[in-house]
């Protein structure tokens, strides 16, 4: 065998296959040339745009309704939607950025309105109804009713608020105090913690510190049965200002001895300072809406608090309850139907409920549990049907904005009968 | 040579397996430079992008901002009624909406905040006379905007600003601030981080009002190092242009910072999710890939192929080193045959010589009874040299076949004594050799292959007679060790004063047919008696040693355990036959030879035997049958034409009459090894002569076996007679 000859024969044959290899290489690694001058032609999105604008923008709250927006797009790759939140650092009244979008034609598809808000954009025409939504059979009739204006549904709300008495069961168990039932306890509670240096109410100029007004003449107005036709009536017959007098005085009695600071609450326009007084124990009551339980527990997560009914002249202590973050479709939106759609897809019971759990509120469904544990004392009341609407379009729009208008007044230095009066002359004023 | 090969196989295997991961690792480095490569041309693109972004903001601010100081100037030091109309009829030829505020952010003619945060309000307003703020909302339609601002006085001396409102959402359609395909996007950030200008792109997070808050540190790669926070917060703080590596949000992003030049302090980021930006440089590593499997594939496949061809290659070495080997081998057989052949001529034609021409030498003086007598005799000689010398011969052919067997048998130190003496006393002295046998051994038995060693002292003393010159002395001397296990170590040494041998021929004493180039001349040999005895003494588990030196002599020692017999054994019968016996006896010779027949013949009748001859066995059988009661013995060759000898005695031992069975058979052969003793026997032959024939033994086996014969003759003869004839 010549060794050599067949050295040589493998040889070629290795030389062979590299080369071979090495153009395989050469046929996979190459492209296909292009032509010497490539044009681009601006990439249009096949996407419906849809604005939607509101007053969320806290990070811990902005979370869950970003999460809400993806996952439509996600199921809705051929529309992207743009939330706008307003700063809540920036000197400006959402409401009125609102009114001016829409009124110069600049409106988003959707917005968030507050439902006491919700009147005067119904009064200009820029909602779209929002009847056929599947969504309000999962919400309770009794609060439904109160949402209808000229038979026609313009706002679903997103959360519930409930208004009640923050107290701080630390503070009172170190005085041994009980948790105020009527007013005249309320008032003792705040003497026996004045006496002992603390100032006994947080406060601040939003609506809460109005709110001891507010829910005593509301109760006064709920005070019966039938109250439907009492709210009608009311509505049509005196001024409503009557059923608030007391509850400015009781208003007035707070400010007169001391137990609310007023120029601390004149200073604070927000309610932080008054969660952190509240929180670190300074103050044991707090007058305010169940989306501050996240505040709260941001200041003192291991705070023992819980949250009652609010003391009133007469009778039981109230739980207001209120709509929240009322979804609306702008009237001249483009795109109603898709704005329709994402409203419909927002409101779902399943996603209502993963929302408000994830930033502490309230479902504004029917038969929701309030799981959160400080809000078990009103809870019951809440579900037997007994909270009293803190917003009724049947009553008077923007009654609980004049009441806060009036609080302020007595912030300011008004009397109580001031106050009623002024909140008669805006009762007034807007009928006529 | 099998280990040698797995070692080569092994080595190139190991060579094999370095060659790939080099090409691996070289390319590993190649692609990495080039991802490298490919990220840093990205990153330069995504940063030049950003900062074409930034020059574009910049330009359109700066018009802006030239436009706002120019309204500006025209409000200076005018009465507030004025700046209503200036206001208006700027807007209308501008399109844009004109704002005067107070350091607080109020419209001062609108009544309205324009929702500029306060802090962006005092960086703004009291950093520069002209520049931008923002973001805040426009008091007008409320939408989000960015402002262009100039500060002017006011007819009282009060400091107010003019705004120029920049609808954000037109701000960024007319830039186009998306990349990669709206992959990536891009949006204004103020020194801290805070947002200016949003994004619409789907996947911009507007949660968050920084940036800031939305980045994590992540790990270097292979690809590039991790970027810190901190140096994204200086590049937005100094106004610098920078890539950086983050996590925002989650993902693994590439994020770019470019300075808007006339903002002050404001920076276009543009963030891009990783994936998009190497998703090239992804489907380059994947194409790196491939070549690198197809070639390392090649690679692999080229390498088995070599090492296939390697191992053939090593196969068909082996193959042709075997070859070359058996070449080399037969090479020497046949030269060593040719050797042998050429040597042998010599030593055959030398006695042959003296055969010869002696014969012709007597033929011519035959009349001379005394001069052919001599001349005759040394025929003999030469002729008992030419025998030995083939004897020798076969010997060592069998010996080298190694055919050579031992036969031990029970051998009497006092036998073996008697046949050195009676063979060597006389030899030593017709030449005139002192012959000393010295017997330090006790007359034990051993059990040993009496023929060997006979042979081997006999071919040892025989040298020493041979190469001992007269007057000189052989020796032989036997001593033993005390016995143990059954073996008595045994020492025979033989020593003479002969002439030696030379170192250098000591050298190769022990190989065929090597002789001392200065033997006398009348020393004839055959250069195989040494060999044959070390082969012998070797076979039996001996050793040999041998002394010796020129001009003095020389001692051969060996060394044998032998082995005691265990039990007597009849020798057997050696006592001589008188030759009477054979006179008058007739004797069948089968011999197809015509001067054997003759040489037969003539030596038979010599001593009164007659002789009849068959030509082959198949004579023999036939001449047996008609005569067979007549033959006192039959002479039979083995060797023959027709029917051998072998076939003829098994022929007539079959034959029915008793005499067939008893008669004697004695087998004259040239094939004298055992086992054509061994096949005559079987046959049936009762004797072996070997060729050529020795007078004196023919005579001996022959009588010998007839008087046997007679004798079981007789005894039947007394049996059958006791028990009735038939």
């Amino acid at each position: 065998m010549n060794i050599r000859c067949g050295n040589r024969r493998w040889l070629r044959a290795v030389v062979s296959l590299l080369v071979l290899g090495i153009l395989m290489c050469s046929i996979i690694s190459c492209n296909d040339k292009e032509d010497g001058f490539v044009t681009y032609e601006a990439e249009e999105a096949d996407q419906t745009t849809l604005t939607f604008f509101g007053n969320i923008n806290a990070s811990s709250k902005m979370i869950p309704l970003e999460e809400l927006i993806t996952a439509y797009m996600e199921q809705h790759p051929e529309v992207n939607i743009i939330y706008e939140g307003i700063d809540p650092s920036l000197e400006v009244d959402y409401t009125m950025l609102l009114s001016k979008r829409l009124s110069t034609g600049n409106g988003d598809d959707i917005f968030f309105s507050y439902a006491g808000y919700l009147p005067t954009l119904i009064e200009g025409n820029y909602l779209e109804p929002l009847d056929a939504l599947e969504s309000w059979s999962a919400y309770a009739e009794e609060e439904k009713v109160f949402l209808l204006s000229n038979d026609h549904y313009y706002g679903i709300p997103m959360e519930r608020t409930v208004i009640g008495l923050y107290c701080n069961l630390e503070v009172l168990e170190k005085f041994d105090l009980p948790i105020p039932e009527t007013f005249d306890q309320f008032l003792e509670d705040c003497r026996i913690l004045k006496e002992n240096g603390l100032t006994p109410v947080a406060s601040s100029q939003l609506i809460p510190f109005s709110g001891y007004a507010y829910a005593d003449g509301l109760a006064k107005i709920y005070g019966s049965e039938n109250s439907q036709t009492q709210v009608a009536l009311r509505n049509n017959d005196e001024s409503l200002g009557i059923y608030f007098q007391e509850g400015f005085e009781n208003l007035s009695k707070l400010l007169d001895l001391g137990y609310i600071d007023r120029n601390m609450a004149l200073l604070h326009d927000t309610t932080e300072q008054a969660e952190k007084d509240f929180a670190s124990g300074q103050s044991a009551f707090l007058l305010g809406a169940s989306d501050l339980n996240a505040s709260i527990l941001e200041e003192n997560e291991k705070l023992d608090y819980a949250v009652y009914p609010i003391p009133v002249s007469s009778g039981e202590g109230v739980v207001l309850s209120a709509p929240d973050h009322l979804l609306c479709v702008n009237a001249k939106s483009p795109h109603k139907d898709l704005a329709l759609d994402f409203v419909e897809f927002c409101t779902q019971r399943s996603r209502i409920e993963s929302y408000v759990k994830k930033q502490g509120s309230l479902s504004p469904l029917e038969g929701s549990k309030m799981e959160a544990e400080p809000l078990a004392p009103v809870a019951q009341i809440i579900s037997g049907g007994k909270a009293i609407p803190s917003v009724n379009y049947q009553l008077t729009a923007r009654l609980q904005h004049w009441i806060q208008q009036s609080g302020l007044e007595m912030l300011q230095g008004a009397s109580p009968d001031e106050a009623v009066q002024s909140l008669n002359a805006m009762i007034e004023k807007t009928r006529e | 040579m099998e280990r040698k090969r797995m070692k080569n196989i092994s080595t190139q295997i190991m060579i094999i397996v370095l060659l790939v991961i080099a090409v691996a690792v070289s390319f590993a480095i190649y692609a990495q430079k080039i991802a490298k490569m490919h990220i840093e041309s990205d990153t330069k693109n995504l940063a030049e992008i950003t900062s074409r972004d930034a020059a574009a903001f910049s330009i359109y601010f700066s018009s802006k901002i030239d436009l706002t100081k120019s309204i500006g100037q025209s409000l200076n030091h005018t009465s507030i009624e004025l700046w209503q109309d200036v206001l208006q009829q700027a807007s209308e030829i501008d399109g844009n909406s004109f704002f005067v505020i107070d350091a607080d952010g109020n419209d001062i003619l609108n009544n309205e905040n324009i929702g500029v945060s306060q802090k962006n309000l005092e960086d703004g307003l009291t950093t520069n006379e002209n520049g931008l703020i923002g973001p805040g909302y426009d008091p007008i339609t409320g939408k989000q905007s960015t402002f262009a601002y100039s500060t002017f006085q006011s007819e009282k001396g009060q400091s107010f600003y003019v705004l120029t409102s920049m609808d954000n959402e037109t701000l960024y359609d007319s830039m186009n601030l998306s990349v990669y395909g709206g992959n990536g996007y891009s949006y204004i950030v103020d020194a801290d981080g805070f947002t200016v200008l949003y994004s619409k792109q789907p996947n911009s997070n507007k949660t968050f009002s920084s940036i800031l808050e939305l980045l994590s540190e992540r790990k270097t790669t292979y690809m590039h190092n991790a970027s810190a926070i901190s140096e994204l917060e200086k590049a937005l703080k100094e106004n610098i242009t920078g890539v950086g590596y983050y996590q925002h949000d989650g993902k693994d992003c590439v994020i770019s910072v470019a300075p808007i030049q006339s903002s002050g302090n404001w920076s276009v980021i543009t963030v891009v999710d990783e994936k998009y930006v190497y998703s090239e440089i992804q489907q380059m590593l994947v194409h790196t890939l491939q070549v690198l499997l197809v070639i390392i594939v090649c690679f692999i496949l080229s390498a088995m192929m070599i090492l296939k061809n390697s191992r053939r290659s090593q196969k068909y070495q082996l193959l042709s080193e075997q070859l070359q080997m058996a070449k080399m081998e037969a090479d020497r057989a046949n030269r060593a045959k040719s050797e042998f052949l050429s040597r042998m001529s010599h030593d055959i034609r030398t006695p042959m010589n003296t055969i010869i021409n002696l014969t012709s030498l007597v033929k011519e003086e035959i009349d001379d009874k005394e001069a052919a007598l001599c001349d005759l005799e040394k025929v003999e000689t030469s002729n008992i040299f030419l025998l030995a010398l083939i004897n020798d011969i076969l010997e060592m052919s069998r010996i080298e076949q190694g055919r050579i067997e031992l036969h031990p048998e029970n051998y009497s130190y006092q036998e073996f004594s008697n046949y050195l003496s009676s063979t060597f006393e006389p030899l030593c002295k017709s030449k005139n050799i002192r012959f000393i046998l010295t017997e330090n051994a006790e007359n034990i038995d051993v059990y040993v292959d009496k023929v060997r060693l006979n042979q081997v002292c006999f071919n040892l003393l025989s040298n020493a007679v041979k190469y001992t010159p007269a007057g000189g002395t052989v020796s032989f001397a036997v001593e033993h060790e005390e016995i143990r296990n059954g073996k008595m170590p045994c020492t025979f040494l033989i020593s003479d004063t002969g002439i030696g041998m030379s170192e250098k021929f000591q050298r190769h004493m022990f190989e065929p047919f090597e002789r001392e180039s200065n033997s006398p001349d009348n020393v004839q040999g055959s250069g195989l008696g040494l060999s044959i005895v070390k082969e012998i003494v070797t076979l039996m588990g001996g050793t040999m040693t041998v002394e010796s030196e020129q001009g003095k002599g020389t001692s051969v020692c060996v060394q044998l355990d032998l082995t005691i017999a265990t039990r007597k054994q009849q020798a057997p019968e050696t006592s001589r036959v008188d030759l009477e016996v054979l006179q008058g006896c007739h004797v069948l010779v089968a011999e197809d030879h015509p001067l054997n027949q003759q040489i037969a013949q003539r030596l038979l009748q010599k001593v009164g035997v007659s002789v009849t001859l068959a030509n082959n066995g198949q004579e023999a059988v036939e001449g047996f049958k008609q005569c067979g009661k007549e033959y006192d013995a039959i002479l039979m060759d083995m060797r023959m034409p027709v029917m051998d000898g072998l076939c003829a005695a098994r022929t007539i031992r079959k034959l029915p009459e008793i005499w067939a069975k008893t008669i004697p058979i004695i087998a004259i052969t040239a094939n004298a090894f055992k086992e054509d003793k061994d096949e005559a026997t079987a046959a049936g032959m009762n004797a072996h002569l070997a060729k050529p024939i020795d007078p004196p033994l023919l005579y001996q086996t022959l009588a010998i076996q007839i008087a046997n014969a007679a004798k079981a003759d007789e005894r039947d003869r007394k049996d059958y007679g006791e028990k009735g004839a038939i």
